[in-house]
């Protein structure tokens, strides 16, 4: 499905970020020199280790940090400051408890043309989305922290943004739920021609939904390897190549000792 | 079955005090012990309060003293939320106020009252004054905590989505300030309550406070004993009445406690 619409480019660039916070009067390095590149519609997924700076690229990406030196641009704009055209699932769901889940979701709606009830309504097909239908009127502090999470995640999409950040969206949902989210994105994505990048720790995650793979490095974050993943969707996740790809991804983590290597498959 | 044995226990618990006092001060002036002249047995200080009530005395200087107090913490709440949202919002309007604030707020109510009455004379102002500052402060302090408080993360969501100042203000800033202002609201009360009648005891030809410095002129401690035990139960009702509200209003800040 092409929507190929003669939009204005949007491809993504990160060229030569670095990133370093002052903490204690001490410069702490987070992101070294990170190169990347993201066309209009890709798929690419961040795997890498806690704290090697992966919230970080994406807050730098949003506009909401300022990179310490290099440049990052979205078509030919460069990032100064966040914009709508770029979307954020944040890694917490971060609601407002004092509003109703339906208020919360409609608070992404960026669009102020909408009258009243068609706000209610594109809240109550994105509510569907997400499988909390029937919690119009919950509080945040009245649900789970996967449902949360889901409701953060249809504010997000709400808002229509071409360009979808995710921060370990799924990390508080349980295997099935995961499962069904991660099928419901790929559908999202398929449909609405978005382009995403998504922080997961789930490396069989990140196989299943991207086009491409970014491996970082330890802090100061790098990118070590970016693995492309050829094979047409939906994936199967017992398929030769999908094991093929976990085990090289692991290998990157655990270093080159095959041995435990095959345990964890 | 539980359930009521454990509402009885508290009923019990939260009565059991006042009870105590009151009986100890029954036993004490019905034995004998202390000069009724000086303090009179409960008996009478309630028969006191029925002839007040039936003769139309209490309700007039209560009343009267409750329209001061409304119209005194009106002004200061109003005051007080307004000029602590613009000092919570804008660090240089909270540097160029807070040294005034931290002078001026030290200040007891009481300092203030000789000033007033020099300037707005012993009428209605000069007292709806006193308590419009009893008022001010606590609202003011609280509004100031409310706004600075509010969680970044979640003003960060509203900067994601390029939301304009007024709608962060709003529907962010002041939501979530909102818990702290009303607490602010229900201290504030407690003051305006406290300092009408100081006010009133000091220079006034009604209220309730009044009521209290004539009976003591004419040596009548069972009228004095009525009328401060009204000034508590009014506040007590008054805060319970807030406190009712404040829950509804709110029903968001108490479900963390529900799920418990
Ligand atoms: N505002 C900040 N000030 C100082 N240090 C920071 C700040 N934000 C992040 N860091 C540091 O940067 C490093 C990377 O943090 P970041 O949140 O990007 O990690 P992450 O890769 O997202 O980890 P995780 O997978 O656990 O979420 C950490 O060491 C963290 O302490
Ligand atoms: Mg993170």
């Amino acid at each position: 499905m092409e929507a190929g619409n003669a939009k204005r480019n949007k491809e993504l660039q990160i060229r030569h970020v670095y990133k370093s916070f002052r903490v204690d009067a001490e410069n702490l390095e987070v992101l070294r020199d990170v190169n990347l590149e993201i066309g209009e519609g890709e798929f690419v997924s961040i795997v890498g280790f806690s704290g090697c700076g992966k919230s970080t690229l994406l807050r730098l990406i949003m506009g909401l940090d300022p990179v310490t030196e290099g440049q990052i641009s979205i078509g030919e704009n460069e990032v100064k400051k966040p914009s709508r055209e770029v979307g954020m699932v944040f890694q917490e769901a971060r609601l407002f408890p004092w509003s109703s889940i339906a208020k919360n979701v409609e608070f992404g709606i960026s669009d102020k043309s909408l009258s009243k009830q068609e706000k209610k309504e594109m809240t109550r097909k994105y509510l569907e989305l997400v499988k909390l239908n029937g919690f119009e009127d919950a509080f945040p502090a009245q649900l789970s922290g996967g449902m949360q999470q889901r409701a953060g995640i249809a504010r997000a999409l709400i808002g229509n943004p071409d360009i979808l950040l995710l921060d370990e969206p799924f990390g508080a949902l349980d295997a099935f739920t995961r499962i069904n989210m991660q099928n419901e994105i790929l559908d999202i994505w398929r449909k609405e021609n978005k382009t995403m990048l998504l922080i997961t720790h789930d490396i069989d995650e990140a196989i299943f939904l991207s086009d491409r793979i970014v491996i970082m490095s330890e802090r100061p974050g790098t990118i070590q390897e970016v693995i492309r993943v050829e094979s047409a969707r939906p994936r199967d996740r017992g398929s030769e190549e999908f094991l093929k790809i976990r085990k090289h991804i692991l290998k990157c983590f655990l270093g080159s000792s095959d041995i435990d290597l095959e345990y964890y498959i | 079955m539980n359930k009521a044995k454990n509402k009885y226990l508290s009923f019990f618990q939260i009565i059991i005090a006042p009870v105590f006092v009151l009986l100890l001060w029954l036993a004490v002036t019905e034995a004998g012990v202390v000069n009724t002249n000086i303090l009179p047995s409960p008996v009478k200080v309630v028969k006191t309060f029925g002839a007040l009530i039936e003769s139309g005395k209490l309700w007039k200087n209560l009343s009267t003293s409750f329209f001061r107090v409304l119209k005194g913490f009106a002004l200061g709440a109003v005051s007080g939320i307004f000029i602590g949202t613009a000092m919570g919002l804008s660090g240089s309007m909270n540097k160029i106020l807070s040294s005034l604030v931290g002078i001026l707020r030290p200040i007891p109510m009481i300092a203030w009252i000789p000033m007033l009455i020099l300037w707005l004379g012993i009428g209605e102002k000069s007292k709806v004054a006193v308590i419009f500052i009893g008022t001010f402060w606590p609202v003011l302090l609280n509004t100031i905590t409310g706004i600075l408080s509010v969680d970044g993360k979640l003003l960060e969501v509203a900067t994601v989505l390029e939301k304009s100042r007024l709608e962060v203000l709003g529907k962010v800033v002041m939501p979530s300030a909102t818990p702290s202002i009303i607490t602010g609201v229900r201290l504030g009360f407690g003051t305006a309550w406290t300092c009408v009648v100081a006010a009133e005891m000091i220079a006034a030809s009604s209220g309730i406070g009044y009521m209290i410095t004539y009976a003591r002129e004419l040596s009548q401690p069972d009228v004095v004993l009525a009328g401060v035990f009204t000034i508590g139960i009014v506040g007590l009702l008054i805060d319970a009445g807030l406190l009712r509200l404040q829950k509804k209003l709110l029903r968001w800040n108490y479900l963390r406690d529900e799920r418990k």
